[in-house]
């Protein structure tokens, strides 16, 4: 793709912070947002830590009028919504209503609200169903209320690929502006389904940690690792032309997206490699880098054994035994869902940005064999230019995003 | 290059059972038999009768697939093979992906694992020991695009694309410019949704959106009729082969028609209310028709969205005249949906692929239903009958809740085979 | 018998407008639409009206209610319902 497309904007809303300044540095000082789910009594389920977002109320950031229709997803999606357009000091009516999209990526919904709606079902009846229950509830719900509430009119979608889809829907943004589409794109995505009928959901998955300990649960590529822990939240992003950025607003971006992939996993029983280090070579190749101008990647980090050792291999199939630095910022979050992807890519930006990479923690016995560069304990300063953010979603997604400071 | 495609939907059990019915002009709707609908507001609905093993599902497929899933494998199995791509040719897998459409995930599946683990919506703190071992998958639905690329063997891009009821046309063209692109030389897209399960009935009672018409199933869903009131929710699949052009020629690939122009907007209005005076739908045509490059008196055959409430008929007539002008009056426009019901985000794949259809046969299918034409609809809705008619350029669209508005264009290929 | 306080609790919990209620007869002769309630609001206030104070509207009059005005007089008077 010829035209060059940066991050002008950015809105968190994460286990660690409800804005950049927050998670960023909690993530540089190795403060983790994983503790007890809370809310409920949850000793009747299998494991009860989670990344939550505590100290969020609704009510503060949102005017009362979007409350009865919207879940927790919703609110934390609008919050990160009109964060990232105020950093872009974007004005949607000055760049023109149509010229402006929303694509974001969710992979549960509003889980909470369907929840509550299904309870009155069953045992109400169907007369006690709300009225906003038919748009609350699915995947579309987070793209529909901001692009309503900004006024954005332009190409909008939802993408979803579960754990990948955050990137995906960042990859489906950068080509709407690239191919002239749209001049301005808001895109990400934010995951939350954290009532009881949603952690039963998340612990369906077979691989989220029974582990007690906040300190022991999430342990990406270490000998104990034992599952991962679900977490809360995520980010979005506002996408531009570089040139007309630039023109618009004079400052000097966050960074420039310049690399997508998207693979997918051979069906069980084939004899064929895994995707991931297909994503990789191909988003590297879309962003015409070899590896190594690569400084820097955010993994995956599954924190299962299986699955770690799969990004082991694609990391030094690609960058050859510990050929490059590797960061698991989920360690102090958990895995995020749609709202992974486009956490690790504001992480990424930020490194690049200030020139540091920040610690995995909890993490103490990297697996020999694995030999990879797992950047722990404390931010790692060095300079950095270009990074690589990878996702995968249960079932075989695999994505990659490459982005690039802009000096 | 559209070379492939497959249909499920109510009435019928294949491609050319559906062709047959919609063109006969004939409604599959029916008073609701997946659950016991009296004490619900709307109970009439779109089913189809799935037989999996009749299918080829094995046993354990039909048990781990929610329905919404075995109308997307079902139908993908049957496009791949319809194209010549099915598995053992040449096809490098990693050029191949899968854009799977659909709005409400694995919705049945999701309700009846709630109804046990909550018994019956008694526990708020609903027991994880009742649990189904596939509930992760339902919960998720990224699985429907994952059992599809397993069902095609696509090691591409593959995903969901969920945008409410616009999600069928969208995951087409989402395809398209993946293949534009150079990210796939195929991708198998399409939609599946099966909806019909209480919490869905439930929520668009709420909103009185669906059909009282229960003492008359088959004529619930009646747009631009006059005695309109609501539509009829439904389920269905419908899965496409989508091919670069290139690569289809290489191949010697039967084709169908081309997409050469699509477009997907945001209203910015209102999560489920549309305009009046259809601007935002008539944006969306006129952008898919500049992508195709072609004259709004180009377009041959409009396949409406026509959901049958009186909101989406007005806002949809106003942006024909709008995009198309005079020649609004002059070109047919006929909605699918009063024969097999909206299927929600299915529904726009199924629309594409009965447009595909109509530039093959040479036929319009009809609006069931419309026996006395709402006098602020004024269009040529094609009541009833089907007609046979030369359609080289086909126009197809659709709103969804969450504000959204699509519109795709068809175009015959005129060199027969690639 | 509907009195306005219990009208506009209700509408105020189904729109999330959390000034309505204090409003009181000032917005008596409004309409819904220039108060910013939308046809959810109504169809969802309506339920409620039902849930709670056992108010039956039926769908084809809450659509030609356009004030709080109209929907107490509906419900309180059954006179005007012709």
């Amino acid at each position: 793709m010829s035209t060059d497309v940066v991050v002008t904007g950015i809105g968190v809303t994460a286990p660690t912070g409800l804005s950049v300044k927050e998670y960023w540095d909690a993530t540089l000082a190795g403060t983790a947002g994983i503790g007890p789910l809370a809310g409920y009594d949850t000793t009747g389920y299998s494991a009860r830590l989670a990344g939550q977002i505590t100290g969020f109320d609704a009510r503060e950031h949102l005017p009362g009028r979007l409350l009865p229709q919207t879940d927790r997803v919703t609110r934390l999606a609008l919050l990160a919504a009109e964060r990232a357009l105020d950093d872009a000091r974007a004005d949607i009516a000055e760049l023109g209503t149509y010229a402006c999209g929303v694509v974001t990526s969710n992979a549960t919904g509003g889980f909470e609200y369907s929840h509550r709606e299904m309870q009155r079902l069953w045992a109400q009846g169907p007369e006690h169903v709300s009225v906003y229950q038919c748009f609350a509830w699915f995947y579309a719900v987070n793209t529909g209320q901001i692009s309503i509430r900004h006024g954005m009119r332009g190409p909008g979608g939802v993408i979803v690929a579960e754990q990948a889809g955050g990137l995906d829907a960042i990859g489906q943004a950068r080509r709407t502006i690239a191919h002239g589409r749209g001049r301005l794109m808001l895109t990400g995505g934010v995951e939350s389904s954290f009532d009881p009928w949603g952690w039963v959901s998340h612990l369906a998955s077979g691989t989220v940690s029974t582990r007690t300990d906040p300190t022991a649960a999430y342990l990406p590529f270490d000998r104990r690792a034992n599952g991962y822990v679900p977490g809360e939240g995520g980010a979005l992003l506002v996408l531009e032309d570089a040139e007309a950025a630039r023109r618009r607003t004079g400052r000097r971006p966050y960074g420039r997206i310049t690399g997508y992939a998207a693979t997918f996993d051979p069906a069980p029983g084939t004899e064929r490699p895994p995707g991931l280090r297909r994503a990789i070579e191909l988003a590297l190749a879309d962003a015409g880098v070899e590896p190594d101008g690569v400084d820097l990647v955010v993994a995956d980090a599954a924190g299962v054994a299986e699955l770690d050792a799969r990004e082991a291999d694609a990391l030094r199939a690609v960058f050859g035994p510990f050929g490059v630095p590797v960061c698991a910022p989920k360690t102090m979050v958990g895995r995020l869902m749609a709202g992974g992807g486009p956490l690790d890519v504001v992480c990424a930006l930020l490194a690049l940005r200030d020139g540091v990479i920040p610690p995995a923690v909890h993490v103490t016995d990297v697996v020999e064999d694995y030999r990879i560069d797992l950047v722990r304990d404390r931010p790692r300063p060095c300079p950095l230019s270009t990074a690589l953010v990878l996702a995968r979603g249960a079932g075989g997604f695999n994505s990659a995003v490459v982005v690039e400071r802009v000096p | 290059m559209i070379t492939g495609l497959s249909v499920l939907a109510p009435g019928s059990t294949d491609t050319e059972g559906f062709w047959k019915m919609i063109t006969a002009g004939r409604s599959a709707i029916r008073r609701i038999t997946a659950f016991d609908p009296a004490a619900f507001r709307s109970q009439v609905a779109g089913e189809i009768d799935l037989d999996p093993p009749a299918l080829g599902f094995t046993r354990r497929e039909t048990r781990r697939l929610d329905r919404a899933g075995l109308l997307a494998v079902a139908c993908a199995r049957r496009a791949v093979r319809e194209a010549g791509i099915a598995s053992g040719t040449d096809l490098d897998p990693g050029r191949l992906g899968v854009s799977v459409g659909n709005a409400v995930g694995s919705a049945t599946s999701i309700e009846n694992e709630y109804v046990v683990l909550s018994d019956e919506g008694r526990q708020w703190l609903v027991d994880q020991t009742y649990r189904s071992p596939h509930l992760f998958d339902y919960f998720v639905p990224a699985s429907l695009a994952r059992e599809t690329a397993w069902a095609v063997g696509a090691e591409g891009p593959v995903g969901v694309v969920s945008a409410g009821c616009t999600s069928g046309i969208d995951a087409l063209g989402h395809a398209c410019r993946l293949i534009r692109e150079g990210s796939a030389d195929v991708m198998v897209a399409g939609a599946t949704d099966a909806p019909v399960t209480p919490i869905a009935v439930a929520c668009f009672d709420a909103i009185k959106a669906t059909s009282r018409r229960n003492d008359d199933p088959e004529g619930a869903p009646r747009p631009f009729d006059r005695t309109r009131d609501g539509f009829a929710l439904a389920e269905g699949a419908a899965m496409l082969v989508l091919e670069d052009g290139e690569h289809a020629r290489r191949r010697g690939a039967d084709v169908y028609g081309a997409v050469t122009g699509y477009a997907a907007h945001s209203n910015a209005y209102h999560m489920t209310g549309l305009t009046r005076d259809g601007t935002e739908m008539a944006r969306a045509i006129t952008t898919a028709l500049d992508e195709a490059r072609i004259d709004p008196t180009a377009v041959r055959y409009v396949n409406a969205h026509g959901s049958g409430t009186r909101q989406n008929d007005l806002h949809e007539t106003e942006a024909f005249k709008k995009a198309l002008g005079a020649h609004a009056y002059d070109v047919p426009v006929s909605s699918i949906k009063s024969m097999i019901g909206h299927s929600l985000g299915a529904i726009g794949a199924i629309e594409v692929a009965a447009c595909a259809l109509a530039i093959r046969h040479g036929v319009v299918p009809p609006t069931a239903n419309l026996h006395e034409p709402d006098p602020e609809c004024d269009l040529d809705y094609v009541p009833l009958e089907a007609r046979e008619r030369d359609i080289d350029t086909v126009l197809t669209v659709g709103s969804g809740f969450g504000g959204f508005q699509s519109a795709m264009v068809l175009q015959k290929w005129r060199g027969g085979r690639a | 018998m509907l009195s306005l306080d219990q009208l506009l609790q209700i509408l105020g919990e189904c729109s999330g407008d959390e000034q309505v209620t204090a409003q009181g007869e000032d917005v008596l002769d409004r309409e819904f639409d220039a108060l910013g309630y939308d046809s959810l609001v109504l169809l969802e206030t309506s339920a409620q009206l039902k849930h709670r104070h056992d108010i039956d509207i039926p769908e084809d009059v809450i659509r030609d209610l356009k004030t709080p005005r109209a929907v107490l007089e509906y419900v309180n008077v059954p006179a005007s319902r012709d």
